[in-house]
């Protein structure tokens, strides 16, 4: 409690295997958010990490270098999610599968700036209205890469819909 | 024990019996809050999630229909942020499965239906599903189409509580689960079932509907159900 | 007052909502004061020109209906979606829950009436089908939808009036959503 990220990447873990450049780091569990380089010197301890929009979780910690894509970084978390729903409420239920599918939409850059906007809005809901702690945290890793790395999302956003994408190579 | 609380929902002062849900306050006193999976006479579930209200000093949303009542509680059915929710969630309901009102039994007759209307949806904004869902026409007098469930639920807690066949089920979880007959047998076959048509009165959508009923012509009254609950408490 | 342009397009739907534009009967005298009904699969008229109101019928089911789609919004300063197909795909979207090739293979090869003789078509000048039939919205912004299936006279009258006196219609003030 309370040891920097830094350290704990560094000096206890040994730095990023490779010699890549640190990119971010998802605590947690599936349902943590993403902290990026910026906060490396963040203590690690449940107000801090709520602070970023993370959580101690289980106290998984995942390290990605420069070569991770974060919108598939969301996406991998959000499909666990989607087969952990059980399907009692409709947020999480309905919710957590509407944001894959868009998600995925997203990775194909397939998606336009409306697919965006419903990413917003969805994981704020599904975050509020869900009935049990796995809806209520499963849009975290979705609402932290889209405030840390929302780049990311815009760079891929499409202007106009391409009637290739719709049709079956 | 029985004990009587002060509450506040949308400024209007109710004094109000602790035994009882927001909900169960809210509707004795004409203030109208939605609800899917909510019948009166079967256990609430809290699983639509629209019943959503906002309590004084807690950032969260409560579902109304789970949450009791206490002293000086001051709730908020009405605000923005609560009507938002509501749509999207009756977005989700429809975007799910495949809700084709046209050819639907219940055309005209239906609660998905009439919530659409009550939170003003002309569209849905969120990208259908378009699920691949069985219809199962087995049972001589009735009809299953998991095109047209939302799995509130309702069907099941009929089954269970009032009839006490637990003929229904649900099977599966997350956005794969599907109302069960028995063991996910064809529902003509089961030995559990009655055909005493107490699921199709529980069922707010056309998902349970009779074989005699063509299309938009179905005429559902789930109240029949709170009516036999609550002369069972009376002891009629 | 300088007449208003309104166009009205079928894309992937039965044309039901067209017949029930029609039953507004002697009202669209009252468009006709208003409007100029300047292309419409009953009026006409060779290319999309620029309009003021446009009402589309129907789902974007193929590659010509996305390109046709696409003009129009270029062109339209309103676009209304028009019934529920364009809205939510309806029963145009009843095909979504299937495989494209099973759909084909449905309907040209293991159909009872072509006696194992039929194949699937396949010639470049037909429309290319997409995977999955897709509402207006999915595709462009829409402005305003008018769902029902068809919409009521009543309620495309109330819409198209409101808009062409340059006010704003509200279906769920007005009490005339209806789907189905």
């Amino acid at each position: 409690m309370g040891t920097t990220l830094r350290e704990i990447v560094y000096d206890i873990g040994g730095g990023i295997q490779g010699g890549g450049q640190f990119k971010a780091a998802q605590t947690g569990g599936p349902s943590g958010g993403c902290i990026p380089t910026e906060h490396l010197d963040v203590k690690m301890d449940y107000e801090e990490l709520m602070k970023l929009g993370s959580i101690m979780g289980s106290g998984g910690l995942i390290v990605m270098d420069e070569n991770s894509d974060m919108v598939d970084v969301a996406r991998f978390f959000m499909e666990f999610c989607v087969d952990e729903s059980c399907g009692k409420c409709v947020p999480c239920r309905v919710g957590t599968k509407m944001m894959h599918d868009l998600l995925q939409k997203v990775c194909e850059n397939k998606a336009t700036q409306l697919d965006i906007e419903r990413l917003e809005e969805l994981a704020v809901y599904v975050k509020e209205c869900s009935l049990c702690g796995l809806g209520g945290s499963a849009p975290n890793p979705l609402l932290s890469t889209l405030r840390h790395f929302r780049h990311e999302y815009d760079t891929r956003v499409q202007t106009v819909i391409k009637s290739e994408n719709l049709v079956h190579q | 024990m029985m004990a009587l609380v002060t509450i506040y929902i949308d400024d209007k002062k109710i004094i109000a019996n602790s035994e009882k849900t927001i909900l169960e306050v809210a509707r004795e006193n004409n203030i109208e809050i939605l609800t899917m999976c909510h019948l009166k006479g079967l256990t609430d579930v809290g699983a639509c999630r629209l019943c959503m209200v906002e309590l004084e000093g807690s950032p969260k949303l409560f579902s109304a229909c789970t949450t009791k009542v206490a002293e000086n509680m001051i709730v908020t059915t009405n605000s923005e942020r609560i009507k938002r929710y509501q749509r999207i969630t009756t977005e989700l309901f429809f975007a799910e499965r495949n809700h084709i009102c046209a050819v639907c039994v219940s055309n005209g007759a239906c609660e998905l239906q009439n919530l659409g209307y009550k939170v003003g949806m002309e569209a849905i904004r969120y990208p259908h599903l378009f699920p691949q869902c069985d219809v199962d026409t087995s049972h001589p007098l009735y009809v299953m189409d998991q095109n047209r469930c939302i799995s509130c639920s309702r069907c099941i807690r009929a089954c269970a509580e009032v009839e006490g066949a637990y003929n229904w089920d649900m099977m599966g979880r997350g956005y794969q689960i599907r109302v069960i007959s028995d063991f996910n047998t064809p529902w003509g076959e089961s030995t559990t079932c009655t055909s005493c048509g107490k699921c199709l009165q529980a069922c707010p959508t056309g998902a349970l509907w009779a074989k005699s009923i063509v299309q938009g012509q179905q005429d559902k009254h789930p109240e029949f159900i709170t009516d036999l609950m609550e002369r069972r408490k009376m002891k009629l | 007052m300088n007449k208003k342009k309104l166009a009205t397009v079928w894309l992937g739907g039965c044309s039901g909502c067209h017949m029930s534009l029609l039953d507004i009967d002697e009202r669209i005298l009252d468009v006709a004061k208003l409007a100029d009904i300047v292309k419409s699969p009953v009026v006409d008229g060779k290319d999309f020109p620029e309009v003021d109101i446009a009402l589309v019928e129907g789902s974007v089911t193929s590659d010509e209906h996305l390109a046709e789609l696409l003009h129009i919004r270029k062109n339209t300063k309103t676009l209304i979606a028009f019934g529920d197909c364009a809205a939510m795909t309806n029963v145009t979207g009843m095909r979504n829950y299937f495989d494209l090739k099973d759909v084909f293979e449905t309907s040209y090869v293991n159909s009872i009436s072509n006696d194992q003789e039929g194949e699937v078509p396949d010639n470049p000048y037909l429309l290319r089908l997409h995977d999955k039939v897709l509402p207006l919205q999915e595709c462009v912004p829409v402005d305003f939808v008018i769902p029902g299936c068809p919409p009521n006279a009543d309620t495309i009258f109330y819409v198209l009036f409101e808009f062409l006196n340059d006010r704003t219609p509200n279906l769920s003030e007005a009490k005339k959503l209806k789907y189905g």
